[in-house]
């Protein structure tokens, strides 16, 4: 469930990424601290932008890093970024990004619910815009719970 | 028919784009079957309609299916209304 794959561990608020290498390292990192994920896969999810382009832009200033499920994600994970200063992907018109998501799952289908978590907030442009304003992690938890709960 | 929805992976946008077309069909009481895949299985499939992202338009070229690229994934109007255009467009 995003409510708890979202939590006070694993949600930055105005991180600084020099670009979007970065910003995947930084993302990843959050969910590597939780033992979520071992070191590979944050390159696994840099490599796929490299090997498929931008596509991880997946609506106008959002990016969702994700790689193939594999033996170095250890369990279902989402970690969030939101940055200091947006980021250029190279994805034209959905340029500059600056809500990041670090996506792990563990197989095709079991992060499905997660997904339809994550769904519902993207949705909501206005919680979107109230969560790039949020000054606490709580505060962004509090906004996502509430939307879950509608 | 088959609708195949398709990102890089099979597992992250495809996904999430299957979510968004399965409640416009139940909405709409169109019976389908949707499944998401990676682009390289996709392009062995005999579906009869591809979705995916807009970036993904050059990864699929060639593959010889009705193809629907959408720009904003989280936009389910935007979905809705190109996939309804599609079913609108065969069944004339």
């Amino acid at each position: 469930m995003i409510s708890t794959a979202l939590n006070v561990n694993t949600i930055r608020l105005n991180v600084s990424a020099k670009n979007w290498e970065d910003a995947a390292r930084k993302a990843g990192d959050l969910l590597l601290k939780n033992k979520s994920i071992n070191e590979e896969y944050i390159e696994s999810m840099v490599q796929s932008v490299h090997e498929f382009g931008p596509y991880i832009v997946i609506a106008p200033g959002i990016a969702l890093f994700h790689a193939r499920p594999a033996s170095n994600v250890h369990e279902i994970c989402l970690s969030m970024l939101t940055l200091e200063t947006p980021i250029e992907f190279g994805a034209g018109d959905k340029d500059p990004v600056d809500l990041i998501f670090a996506l792990g799952a563990i197989d095709h289908d079991s992060h499905l619910q997660l997904m339809a978590g994550l769904m519902k907030v993207l949705q909501d442009t206005n919680l979107l815009e109230a969560i790039r304003k949020a000054k606490s992690v709580e505060r962004v938890i509090e906004l996502i719970n509430g939307k879950l709960e509608e | 028919m088959e609708i195949i929805t398709v990102c890089g992976m099979g597992f992250g946008t495809s996904l999430m784009l299957k979510m968004t077309v399965d409640d416009i069909l139940e909405k709409e009481g169109i019976k389908a079957e949707v499944s998401a895949l990676d682009a390289g299985s996709a392009k062995g499939r005999n579906a009869d309609l591809i979705m995916a992202s807009a970036d993904l338009e050059s990864a699929l070229e060639g593959v010889e299916v009705s193809k629907i690229f959408i720009h904003n994934l989280t936009d389910a109007a935007e979905v809705e209304q190109k996939l309804l255009d599609y079913l609108k467009k065969i069944h004339e």
